[in-house]
């Protein structure tokens, strides 16, 4: 069990922050051109979607943790961003909702034992996964859409300066 | 749909942050006497109970929104309490994440027709349950809760002052 999963988990909030750091609402709301190859989604709906999914995976930890081998199930990403008002949602709270989480559940990760992280469940779609992987994937998620959201930020003339 | 639900729904985080003002750290990891007929839980624990509780209830609201009546899997609320450190997370960032998440989830559900309360999800446990049906579980939750934060604080001689 690498640890160091737990240190990339915890802080990615800010990370997100700072990837929208600086944008208009119409900026948060602008959709790309079919075809732009730089997603589909709005800024805006990247990060709701990103607060959906980070509360939805949490929760599954947390039975893969206290439960025997939970079932655990899918849900349909593209039905929740059209059906869940993203737009009339706040990205700063999504944020802020997403950084408290992780803080808070990293207090959790940090207090298990290497072997607690070989706990598994059944995702009806992914099959038998472990907590260990699942943080690894709510890692590499959030980097995936930062990326997008980068690429995003070039389109709108919005590049992030280092 | 008696839509003022959704206002006691969004005034539920500030209820609870109430409900625990002025305790110490000592207060609210305090564990009721057996006998006690005030709930076994401390107020701690209560409060990351109820964090756990809403994280997951706003997901199956979400679930039921955007799917058709989708599958909803309970959880095991007492193997929760045993495994997840709730001694060692903080209570007024779970009582923040829990305040958050309700303000921003008021807002999908105030952009909804009355029709869509009648949306029902499968829960594993409780059968049949509709939107407007979850928003009303939430906000009595939160109530019972409060409830026996009082009846502790009473026993503690820590009675909160109106």
């Amino acid at each position: 069990m690498d640890r160091s999963i737990i240190e990339q988990f915890e802080p990615a909030g800010g990370k997100l922050r700072r990837a929208i750091g600086g944008l208009e609402k119409k900026e948060l709301l602008w959709v790309p051109a079919p075809g732009a190859g730089i997603g589909r989604w709005s800024i805006q709906q990247v990060v709701l979607h990103l607060m959906d999914d980070e509360l939805i995976w949490t929760s599954r930890m947390k039975r893969i943790i206290a439960e025997d081998n939970p079932e655990i199930l899918g849900f349909d990403e593209s039905k929740f961003a059209s059906s869940l008002f993203p737009e009339e949602q706040d990205a700063e709270t999504a944020v802020r909702i997403l950084d408290l989480n992780r803080r808070l559940f990293s207090i959790v990760l940090r207090k298990l034992p290497d072997s607690a992280f070989a706990r598994t469940a059944r995702h009806n779609d992914l099959g038998t996964i472990t907590l260990g992987q699942s943080v690894q994937w709510t890692n590499e998620h959030l980097d995936h859409h930062i990326l997008y959201i980068m690429m995003k930020r070039d389109r709108l003339g919005k590049t992030v300066k280092d | 749909m008696d839509r003022s639900m959704i206002d006691q729904y969004e005034a539920g985080g500030a209820k609870l942050l109430r409900s625990i003002a002025q305790l110490s750290a000592e207060d609210l990891r305090w564990v009721p006497p057996a006998d006690a007929q005030i709930g076994k839980w401390s107020i701690q624990q209560i409060i990351l109970h109820l964090m756990d509780s809403d994280l997951m209830w706003a997901s199956r609201m979400k679930a039921i929104i955007a799917e058709d009546n989708p599958t909803l899997l309970g959880f095991d609320e007492n193997r929760f309490a045993a495994a997840l450190f709730y001694d060692d997370q903080i209570a007024e960032s779970a009582i923040g994440l829990l305040d958050l998440n309700r303000r921003q989830f008021s807002r999908v559900l105030r952009k909804l027709a009355d029709s869509a309360f009648s949306r029902t999800g499968r829960h594993s446990e409780r059968g049949n349950i509709s939107l407007g049906e979850c928003v009303k579980l939430m906000v009595e939750h939160i109530d019972h809760h409060v409830g026996f934060i009082a009846k502790k604080r009473q026993a503690m001689g820590k009675a909160a002052k109106e």
